[in-house]
């Protein structure tokens, strides 16, 4: 194979590689030249230098296991209640009345605000960051599996009906796989919502954390350990989003090309307030 | 009464839908009745609007009837199921199956063992000729391969009649007139009681027995159509003498239909 081929197989990693490679080297180029003030910019080769300085003296470790642990648990425990909540809701016209009000407002409340009251609460430790993050995570899914379950095509609905299935067989051979792609866009959007969850309520009080890491270092004034702060959640966010991606694709063949005719992937965060209007079906 | 060895009986089928504007309500179908007999291929082709697809479905029990009854060998249909094989406009397969996995849907639903189930799809897969697209999505496949998806699907359920809801209507014309031609053969080979309904006339007399033309809403049954060409047929008869002039009676009754209730909406219309 000539380079010209090699290239054209990996066209958009090499791109997305070079890209990166580029972008790191003008923060670097700016921070030597042009800003040249280590309170205010400091470029990648100093984050490093102060990532290792943290590895080695295990401060990073401790920190990292906070934040995660406030995330993953906190997450999963809001995709749990979300789906399920999103499920019965779209299974029962009167739940769905019932708790629709009170899904928007929390939906749209600034939640995050109330992290300080959140912390007197139920303290500076583990539960109250946890809370935090449910509440940041529980909404999309919860939009999602329900717009996802009640805007699958009635025609597939109406075949299985129409070769003796139940009630029961409906709903797992259909309406639950067909409500899949969204179910998985609820999962993506909330990893950002309850990163951002997790690190901001960490700001407002607490012993532990990437969130306590960087508002320590700049109340410090030392820049290179907050930036530490910011890099690795950005890589956790990253990688969080592939690895749902990479489900995503496991789970549903074939939807690189969208299925025809039923709820497709696309409904994104503005378009969720189906449970309140009349929810119009969006396909591309 | 009817002879006892009628496929599937209707009597005196009476339908009508709530109105959503006013109080009152619609009236779909007003008395039909006719019957089928085993491995007979009827047709159903009426004015647009008349409510053959409605109709079609009551038949399959998706439906509910008010008055009048439907018997299938004999037992009254109340619910969907097994016995009746349901072919679908479009050909409504699970996005997020393989031909494979479409096909056998009836007899999971019904429990069969699902290595049982892959052993028998083989013949209504090489029946339909799909065979080397186990394994393809739907969203691979041609319009025309989706309705042999369709198609096997209701097969393989076995069931005592097939009935058919205008399977071709969003097919070009050219695979249209190849699938009508391979339904013939596959009718000839299995022998099953077809009713399939469908707005092209030609469509219809080519394929069937007889042609049962309904009337405007409320629907009646205006005519039914005995159509004597011999079979096997071919794509050739659509163009002989006999086949033009029954597709021009069945057009006049229509085109009849179409301007009554034309003018009867005229006269709502003033009113």
């Amino acid at each position: 194979m000539s380079a010209a081929n090699v290239y054209r197989a990996h066209e958009k990693k090499f791109d997305a590689v070079v890209s990166v490679v580029l972008g790191l080297a003008l923060w670097e180029l700016i921070d030597s030249f042009l800003v040249n003030n280590p309170l205010v910019l400091v470029g990648p080769s100093r984050v490093a230098a102060s990532f290792l300085s943290l590895l080695s003296r295990g401060v990073l470790a401790r920190h990292v296991y906070a934040t995660f642990t406030e995330f993953i648990l906190g997450y999963l425990v809001g995709v749990v209640v979300g789906f399920g909540v999103g499920v019965v809701m779209a299974l029962s016209r009167h739940t769905k009345e019932v708790l629709s009000p009170w899904v928007t407002i929390w939906y749209n409340a600034p939640v995050i605000l109330l992290a300080p009251l959140f912390i007197t609460a139920l303290g500076l430790g583990l539960v109250s960051k946890m809370a935090i993050v449910f509440i940041a995570a529980v909404f999309p899914v919860l939009f999602n599996t329900y717009t996802g379950m009640s805007t699958v095509d009635g025609r597939l609905i109406e075949a299985v009906r129409a070769f003796g299935g139940t009630r029961r067989q409906i709903f797992f051979k259909v309406t639950l796989p067909g409500a899949l792609p969204l179910v998985m866009t609820g999962l993506r959007l909330s990893v950002g919502r309850a990163l951002v969850g997790a690190i901001v309520s960490e700001f407002f009080g607490s012993r532990a954390g990437l969130g306590y890491l960087i508002t320590a270092a700049s109340e410090a004034f030392r820049t290179a350990e907050a930036f530490v702060g910011v890099v690795l959640l950005a890589v956790g966010g990253y990688a969080t989003f592939e690895v749902l991606k990479y489900a995503e694709r496991r789970l549903l063949p074939g939807t690189s090309i969208e299925y025809k005719g039923f709820a497709s992937a696309s409904i994104r965060r503005e378009e969720m307030s189906c449970v309140t209007k009349p929810c119009v079906k969006r396909s591309r | 009464m009817e002879t006892p060895a009628s496929k599937l009986v209707v009597q005196n089928l009476r339908k009508s839908f709530r109105s959503q504007r006013s109080e009152g309500s619609m009236q779909v179908f007003e008395g039909v009745s006719f019957s089928v007999q085993p491995s007979e291929f009827i047709s159903l082709v009426g004015p647009s609007g008349c409510g053959k697809t409605t109709f079609l479905r009551i038949l399959d029990g998706l439906i509910p009837h008010d008055d009048g009854e439907i018997l299938l060998d004999g037992k009254t249909v109340i619910q969907p199921g097994p016995d009746k094989g349901f072919v679908f406009q479009d050909s409504s397969l699970l996005p997020w199956r393989t031909v494979m996995d479409n096909i056998i849907l009836g007899l999971e639903l019904q429990g069969v063992d699902k290595r049982e189930s892959k052993k028998k799809a083989e013949r209504y897969i090489a029946l339909v000729g799909l065979a080397g697209f186990e394994q393809h999505y739907p969203h691979e496949l041609s319009g025309g391969m989706q309705q042999r998806v369709n198609l096997a699907r209701a097969l393989i359920v076995d069931p005592q009649v097939l009935l058919m809801d205008e399977p071709f209507a969003s097919l070009d014309a050219q695979t249209r007139e190849i699938m009508q031609a391979e339904l013939l053969k596959m009718w000839n080979q299995t022998k099953k009681t077809v009713i399939f309904v469908t707005h092209q006339i030609d469509e219809a007399i080519f394929l069937s027995d007889r042609v049962v033309v309904f009337s405007a809403r409320p629907a009646k049954i205006r005519e039914i159509v005995k159509v004597g060409i011999p079979r096997p047929r071919s794509l050739t008869v659509k163009r002989s003498k006999e086949f033009l002039d029954l597709a021009d009676h069945v057009w006049s009754i229509i085109q009849d239909e179409v301007l009554k209730s034309m003018g009867r909406e005229r006269e709502e219309g003033v009113r």
